[in-house]
């Protein structure tokens, strides 16, 4: 067994998990930080292949006031305006730290940051991951790697830390701190994916991100917010690349197969009406939609392939399998499956303003925290910083850290290996879940209904699901890599079931596209502008619905 | 598998086993393998660690792929991605990491 003690424990070595320790050293170099990661920080992640731009940053015209109010207008008129608000104010001192880090932003001839929108600033961001890393070494913060992190320590209703073990070499960790932060980011693989067999993890957000932090902080009962709105990406078709790069990069229009605009026929321009409209064009037959890149020079044409190289290589690859020549044809679009997501959507953990969750001890941030979407890589670095700021506040009336042991200890060892210690266990990770991912995609509104949900076909998802825990208590394990791939079973099942009720509660469509009841089709301000949250029961193993006032948060 | 990996040029170095963010890679025999092919994301980060060029990316035939590989040389100032159509012809792609994109 490794006892790995700290002041603050961080789990995920992401953008926010990364900024958070740079940060607490940088304020208290004395604190002995810890980051935690499942893979290793040079490219774990949703940022492992690189990023193609900064999304979130404050140009000329905008401040933190017009931030809140552009990202409330694009998410259904209900966001928690106070934990966007708090990024706002963060986002260009943390573009310029990324800046001092290493990281290559394009430069006017005044010096200022070009901009690719009107929050969107052009980057080289291919190796922004190894770029946080080595700040991450240089400040000298502890980091563990390739350790699978699985339940959290909880003593006297407080959190002190959490169990894990190493893929490599399957050795037992207990990480022993006085305040832990959740960096883990959000999940994925809770539906079935666009695509089968050797192509089954081409998806928009890492496969590897299977929601841990999310699944331990609701296993020992804190509150989660807004698991209905669900982020769907809507990126090119099959290799599911970024559509940013040729959408803003040269304004290519969408375009249906018979060449129209088709957005011009919709009701706005926003994020999420670009993806319903794309699919509601295909659902009407006037498929496929591409972005039109027809007609579009040499010169374009190898920036774009430059750019997809550093951020999606197996674009390049189709092109080239395909014979396919941008400036002739257009680029496919449709959308990907559903994530729980923070970063973009706003699905995660219900934190206060100082990112603390409802567990006394944990703090919470970026693409793992709810409530706050559209703050993308700045706006989670945002959350690191905040986060860690209280937590080392916080710690500061933390005397000593708590060590679990005796029955504690060997019961949270049984939990951790169970799977590859009974040797009577059937199933394989695998197949649960794809059992999973297909009751979500065909009950609870993946691509196959066109994200569409209806009462008795979430009530469905909801009674398969609960067949599902039988078969999880047998999941098999033969190695340590099938452990790791056990647990993330057992947490998409969780978030699964979360999502439903959610799904279920919510009695209006807020966010067309990402949360359509098709029994109540219409928005529903009078009665629904409110947040719906949910906290698991753990005795009756069950998901309990709280809901929250909007206008508590209000910043503008 | 949306990579391979060539055994004749691999060093059994660990570089990719290290970065590989799904952790599917690992080491045997001294030479480097996949615990589950189909599962690889195609971030390319194992491709820019291999000091010997022994991996290789394709687009996997479920979703149109046929036979293009890139491999990828990551140095300090740029990285060469190099592309091999089927018909064996090459094709480099130089991209400075100093130059922020266009787009």
């Amino acid at each position: 067994m490794e006892l790995i003690k700290s002041d603050i424990l961080i789990i995920g070595g992401g953008a926010a998990g990364c900024q958070a320790a740079i940060r607490a050293k940088e304020l208290e170099p004395e604190r002995n930080i810890v980051i935690v990661d499942k893979a290793d920080i040079k490219r774990s992640g949703c940022l492992a292949a690189g990023v193609n731009a900064i999304n979130a940053y404050l140009t000329e015209e905008e401040s933190p006031k017009s931030y809140v109010e552009y990202v409330k207008k694009d998410s259904g008129g209900l966001i928690r305006e106070d934990l966007t608000y708090s990024i706002g104010f963060r986002l260009n001192k943390i573009t310029n730290d990324l800046e001092s880090y290493g990281l290559k932003i394009m430069k006017d001839n005044n010096g200022k940051y070009v901009s690719r929108g009107k929050r969107s600033i052009k980057i080289y961001g291919e190796n922004i991951k190894p770029i946080l890393a080595k700040k991450v070494y240089e400040s000298k913060a502890e980091v563990y790697n390739k350790i699978i992190v699985t339940d959290l320590i909880k003593n006297n209703g407080k959190i002190y830390g959490c169990y894990g073990f190493s893929v490599e070499d399957g050795r037992f960790y207990v990480f022993s701190a006085k305040s832990v932060i959740i960096a883990t980011g959000g999940a994925s693989g809770i539906y079935k994916s666009n695509n089968m067999g050797a192509a089954k993890h081409k998806m928009w957000y890492s496969p590897f991100n299977t929601g841990a932090g999310i699944y331990m902080g609701l296993k020992e009962g804190a509150e989660m917010t807004t698991f209905e709105m669900r982020f769907i990406a809507l990126r090119t078709k099959d290799t599911i690349s970024p559509t940013g790069t040729i959408a803003q990069g040269i304004r290519a229009k969408q375009v249906n197969s018979l060449g129209e605009d088709y957005m011009k026929k919709y009701e706005d321009k926003s994020t999420a009406m670009r993806l319903w409209a794309t699919m509601n064009e295909n659902l009407e037959g006037r498929g496929p939609c591409y972005l039109d890149t027809k007609g579009i020079d040499d010169i374009t044409k190898k920036n774009i392939e430059e750019a997809y190289l550093s951020m999606s290589p197996s674009i390049i690859l189709k092109w080239r399998d395909e014979k396919k020549d941008i400036s002739k044809e257009g680029v496919e679009i449709y959308g990907t499956e559903p994530y729980i997501n923070g970063g973009h959507g706003q699905a995660g953990f219900w934190v206060d303003d100082n990112r603390k969750t409802t567990l006394e001890g944990l703090y919470a941030a970026g693409d793992a925290v709810g409530g706050s979407p559209k703050k993308y890589v700045t706006g989670c670095m945002a959350e690191g910083e905040i986060a860690v700021e209280a937590a080392l506040e916080y710690i500061k009336n933390v005397k000593e850290n708590y060590i679990p042991n005796g029955e504690e200890l060997n019961d949270a060892k049984d939990k951790v290996y169970k799977y590859i210690l009974d040797k009577n266990n059937k199933v394989s990770p695998n197949s649960l879940e794809e059992d999973i991912q297909k009751i979500m995609d065909e009950y609870a509104g993946g691509i196959s209904t066109f994200y569409k949900v209806n009462n008795s076909k979430l009530l469905e998802a909801k009674k398969k699901l609960s067949l599902c825990d039988e078969k999880l208590k047998i999941l098999k394990a033969e190695n340590y890599f099938e452990l790791m791939k056990c647990h993330e079973v057992k947490e998409r099942l969780l978030i699964a079931k979360a999502v439903v009720e959610h799904l279920l509660y919510r009695q209006e469509t807020r966010w067309k596209c990402y949360q359509e009841n098709m029994d109540y089709p219409l928005k529903d301000d009078k009665n629904w502008l409110k947040f719906v949250n949910s906290v698991y029961n753990k005795e009756k193993n069950i998901i309990e619905i709280v809901e929250r006032n909007y206008d508590e948060y209000r910043v503008i | 598998m949306a990579v391979k990996i060539n055994h004749e040029k691999c060093i059994g170095c660990k570089k990719c086993t290290i970065v590989c963010p799904g952790n599917l890679l690992y080491i045997k025999n001294g030479k480097a393998e996949s615990y589950e092919k189909n599962a690889c994301w195609d971030c390319a980060a194992c491709i820019k660690e291999c000091p010997v060029k022994a991996i290789e990316m394709y687009l996997p035939i479920e979703i149109g792929g046929n036979n293009t590989l890139l491999r990828a040389e990551s140095k300090d100032d740029k990285i060469v991605w190099e592309i091999e159509k089927v018909d064996k012809t090459t094709e480099k792609i130089a991209v400075e990491k100093s130059k922020s994109f266009e787009y």
